[in-house]
């Protein structure tokens, strides 16, 4: 779907060409009603579907292990970066 | 605060107007929802876009951390990818797809909910909202076991936002620019990488 990408990069486009625009300050605002009324309607065809409530313990076993494995991988990277952050600014600073 | 409790209360609103009028699944909601979706990316584009600042900020820091939200990004959707074979009949693009949430729920459940459907939503959901809440309540412990750049990257978008208070307080002040700046680089990144890695296969 090359057009969800397409219409968020014509959205920035317009945001940035248009920034002083008080119209276009405005729309940030509508973000949060919009999401909103898309979970209001997520929420909907949750409930209304049964196979899906029946299957709520296996999504929740697919979300946790997503996220683990998510937070497993950026908190061995943030380790490693931070020694090597320490290391250039320790030496940045006695420069 | 008062935004997750607005998101879940209409969450669960929905939830419920569901399960007592199973009707409403015979209404055609995903078309309507599609052009919903469009809107709010628009919107979110334009947002990006307008923020001068966000070019300005992002010049003016050291570019060292600007391969912070990169650490982050990197991180979450390998570790994503090698737990992929331990969830049951989810795949490696979809992991990510719901990884590439980092901690931006509502958005990237949404996006999903509409190219992967509800049941990968719903996991896209809750994986997202666990990621917040663990950086919520372990930001400490992040900090005294591994880095105090820890909390910012498990944070992923929310750095700028819900989690910036126990960051400030747990990796010191020093981190609050550092932590905006990752969370708008990672915040901008997700409807990005979310639609991405629902369109691949």
């Amino acid at each position: 779907m090359p057009v969800l990408i397409l219409i968020l990069f014509i959205g920035f486009l317009v945001g940035r060409v248009f920034s002083d625009n008080s119209i276009i300050r405005f729309s940030g605002k509508l973000i949060t009603p919009i999401v909103l009324i898309l979970l209001f309607f997520m929420g909907a065809l949750t409930g209304a579907n049964e196979t899906l409530l029946a299957d709520f313990a296996t999504l929740g076993a697919n979300a946790m292990i997503i996220v683990v494995g998510s937070l497993i991988g950026t908190i061995f990277l943030s380790v490693i970066f931070g020694r090597v952050l320490k290391r250039k600014l320790l030496k940045n600073q006695s420069r | 605060m008062k935004g997750t409790l607005l998101i879940l209360s209409a969450l669960i609103l929905g939830g419920f107007t569901g399960y007592f009028y199973q009707d409403i699944s015979l209404l055609d909601i995903d078309s309507i929802n599609q052009w919903i979706l469009y809107a709010l990316l628009f919107v979110v584009g334009i947002s990006i876009g307008s923020d001068k600042e966000f070019i300005t900020k992002v010049k003016t820091l050291s570019p060292l951390y600007f391969l912070l939200p990169i650490i982050t990004i990197t991180g979450t959707l390998i570790g994503a990818f090698l737990f992929t074979p331990l969830t049951t009949g989810i795949s490696y693009s979809e992991s990510l797809a719901v990884g590439a949430g980092f901690g931006y729920y509502s958005l990237s459940s949404v996006i999903i909910t509409q190219i992967k459907g509800a049941e990968l939503g719903i996991i896209a959901l809750m994986a997202n909202i666990i990621r917040e809440v663990v950086v919520l309540i372990f930001a400490p412990l992040l900090v005294k076991y591994f880095s105090q750049i820890t909390p910012i990257c498990c944070a992923g978008a929310t750095s700028m936002d819900s989690t910036l208070p126990v960051i400030t307080k747990y990796s010191g002040s020093e981190f609050v620019i550092i932590a905006i700046m990752h969370g708008v680089i990672v915040d901008a990144s997700v409807p990005l990488l979310v639609t991405f890695f629902c369109t691949i296969n």
